[in-house]
């Protein structure tokens, strides 16, 4: 069943958006990583313009992160001290992101930049998480995993407005956690991602915070900066379409729930390699589609 | 004459028996436990007792003596059992004074100076020489059988622990066989276990009591419906137990909280080191 959407200018398969949210949501779910680096680009290889894709990835974010972040919060998991510093930092760099796009859709090169960015990173996470993978592996399923502290830089403890954050149990400069979240807030305007699977381990490694008040102070942040990226894309770029993000999030919600049930029945772990294969095949296909003259020269151009 | 541990003025530690299958590994524990005055366990003992979870004994066998295969790998099912195996092994040995011969006892009880790991290496004509004794079979049905036999242990330790069995440096002391008899070798164990280095110090306790603990709330978190599927590393520190590991979902985290902390002996709860899923 075909559905017009207005905003992304296409006519697309409505069960094929869903089953895409779905898919996604799914192995997020059933791994424990978040799937919104593999959502904007598999949007866009099923037709979706890569500014569109982005924008509405990060607003279908919103959807999903809302119920998670309450769970979260209700559990205690939210350090709202760091939380703020975090939002404020994922604000900033968003409306940085939302102007480089609007500069970018001027020069008329904002899809080549997006989609190129997006080959780079998902390169990179899925040579990592493959090398993770094979490690984890081998490591065997019944050794001890814990891996060895990184020594934290005295340069962090020198840095200027130290502050301290009881519910995480830290005391580190507002710089820190403020430009670590500008980053993913450029990210999560150029790319449409939350950027847990970054912020996560800094928070973890850099800020030293347990391990569940990193994951609900991250998506404390995710929810409210995507929120923000969406209001900014839709009122500078007009790049966001709700009816897609709509789709997307209804798909992503029930296949993640699916994924987190079928937990007890298979290991994740092993998964993982599956996941790490999909996202390094993505980045291959979307270089291909870089570099490959596509068959009709008009395709190319524009795209904004 | 049984001239036991306490007759001897020595204090009582835990001795683990590595070994490939028909190396004389039982008979070794025997001569042990007679000349310390130790209590002998072996695979059965720790099978029975972890089957009282509900499990069957055969399945608990297989999960402790086959590699998993390719389907097995995918499923919980491998860890559920080892965690219950390794609960049951180390109540079983808590209060020392322990031998036990059954499979993996070094890798399910780890290493400390209260925990003596032994590993024998017996020449194949004497295992083939028990093959036949036991199992009636020929020369070359008997060293197939050998081989099939260490060629399955090498993988199990190997998927499931991530080591080489052979590796030396996972034992305090190995044994060539070649020219020493299985009296000699439990004598020099026996002389092993009476220095101080395996003393088991109220601190050593401690250390045994906690991997039980440990033990323990991995397993009962194993077999609870709410939280099966998790995949957890668990220590403990004078009763303070920190888990580490992948949460399925965010509502876990209380779930894991409410059976942990039920389970007596359990004097605070790290859950730091737990992460529910990343999103975004």
């Amino acid at each position: 069943m075909d559905m017009y959407l207005p905003v992304a200018g296409i006519s697309i398969n409505l069960f094929l958006v869903v089953t895409v949210g779905g898919l996604i949501g799914f192995l997020s779910g059933l791994v424990g990583v978040g799937g919104g680096f593999l959502l904007t680009p598999i949007l866009m290889m099923i037709g979706v313009p890569p500014t569109i894709a982005a924008a509405s990835g990060a607003c279908a974010l919103v959807g999903t992160s809302s119920s998670g972040t309450s769970v979260h919060f209700r559990l205690g998991n939210v350090d709202l001290r760091l939380g703020g510093i975090l939002l404020l930092g994922g604000l900033a760099g968003a409306a940085i992101g939302v102007h480089v796009i609007k500069l970018l859709r001027a020069l008329g090169s904002a899809d080549f930049v997006i989609t190129a960015t997006y080959v780079v990173m998902l390169s990179s996470i899925g040579a990592f998480m493959f090398v993770e993978s094979l490690q984890s592996l081998r490591r065997g399923m019944m050794a001890s995993k814990t891996s060895s502290p990184i020594q934290q830089s005295a340069l962090l403890k020198r840095l200027p407005f130290q502050m301290n954050f009881p519910r995480s149990n830290v005391r580190h400069s507002v710089f820190v956690p403020f430009a670590l979240c500008a980053l993913v807030g450029i990210l999560a305007a150029i790319m449409g991602v939350g950027g847990g699977f970054i912020m996560v381990p800094m928070m973890v490694y850099l800020l030293r915070m347990p391990m569940h008040v990193a994951v609900g102070t991250d998506l404390f942040q995710i929810l409210f900066t995507c929120a923000g990226v969406t209001l900014m894309q839709a009122a500078t770029n007009q790049t966001v379409d709700v009816v897609l993000a709509l789709l997307v999030a209804i798909g992503s919600t029930v296949g993640a729930q699916v994924g987190a049930r079928m937990v007890r029945l298979l290991r994740g772990e092993q998964l993982r390699i599956v996941l790490a294969s999909i996202v390094l095949a993505t980045s291959i296909k979307m270089t291909l589609g870089l570099l490959i003259k596509p068959a009709s020269l008009l395709a190319s151009v524009g795209g904004n | 004459m049984v001239r036991a541990g306490r007759e001897w003025g020595i204090t009582m530690s835990v001795i683990t028996i590595s070994r490939g299958s028909f190396s004389g590994g039982k008979m070794l524990a025997e001569c042990l436990a007679e000349r310390l005055g130790y209590r002998c366990i072996d695979r059965d003992v720790i099978v029975e007792r972890a089957a009282s979870h509900g499990v069957s004994q055969e399945e608990l066998r297989d999960a402790l003596e086959k590699p998993p295969g390719f389907l097995d790998r995918f499923s919980h099912k491998r860890y559920k059992y080892l965690a219950l195996i390794q609960a049951s092994l180390t109540e079983e040995v808590r209060t020392g004074k322990v031998i036990y011969h059954g499979l993996a006892g070094h890798l399910l009880l780890g290493g400390g100076r209260h925990i003596l790991r032994t590993r024998i290496i017996a020449p194949m004509d004497f295992r083939i020489r028990m093959v036949h004794d036991r199992l009636n079979y020929t020369k070359s049905e008997a060293i197939a059988y050998i081989q099939k036999m260490d060629e399955q242990r090498r993988k199990w330790v190997s998927y499931l622990y991530g080591v080489d069995w052979g590796d030396p440096s996972l034992y305090d002391l190995v044994l060539n066989l070649d020219h020493m008899t299985l009296e000699t070798a439990c004598h020099i164990i026996s002389a092993a276990v009476r220095q101080r280095c395996f003393e088991l110090t109220p601190a050593c306790r401690r250390a045994l009591e906690d991997l039980a603990l440990a033990s323990k709330v991995r397993a009962e978190l194993a077999i609870a419906s709410s939280t099966e599927g998790l995949e957890l590393e668990a220590t403990a520190d004078n009763g303070v137990v920190t888990l580490k590991g992948k949460l399925a979902s965010v509502d876990q985290l209380a779930e894991v909280r409410r059976i942990a902390t039920e389970i007596p002996g359990l004097v605070d709860l790290n859950l730091d080191g737990l992460t529910p899923p990343v999103q975004g």
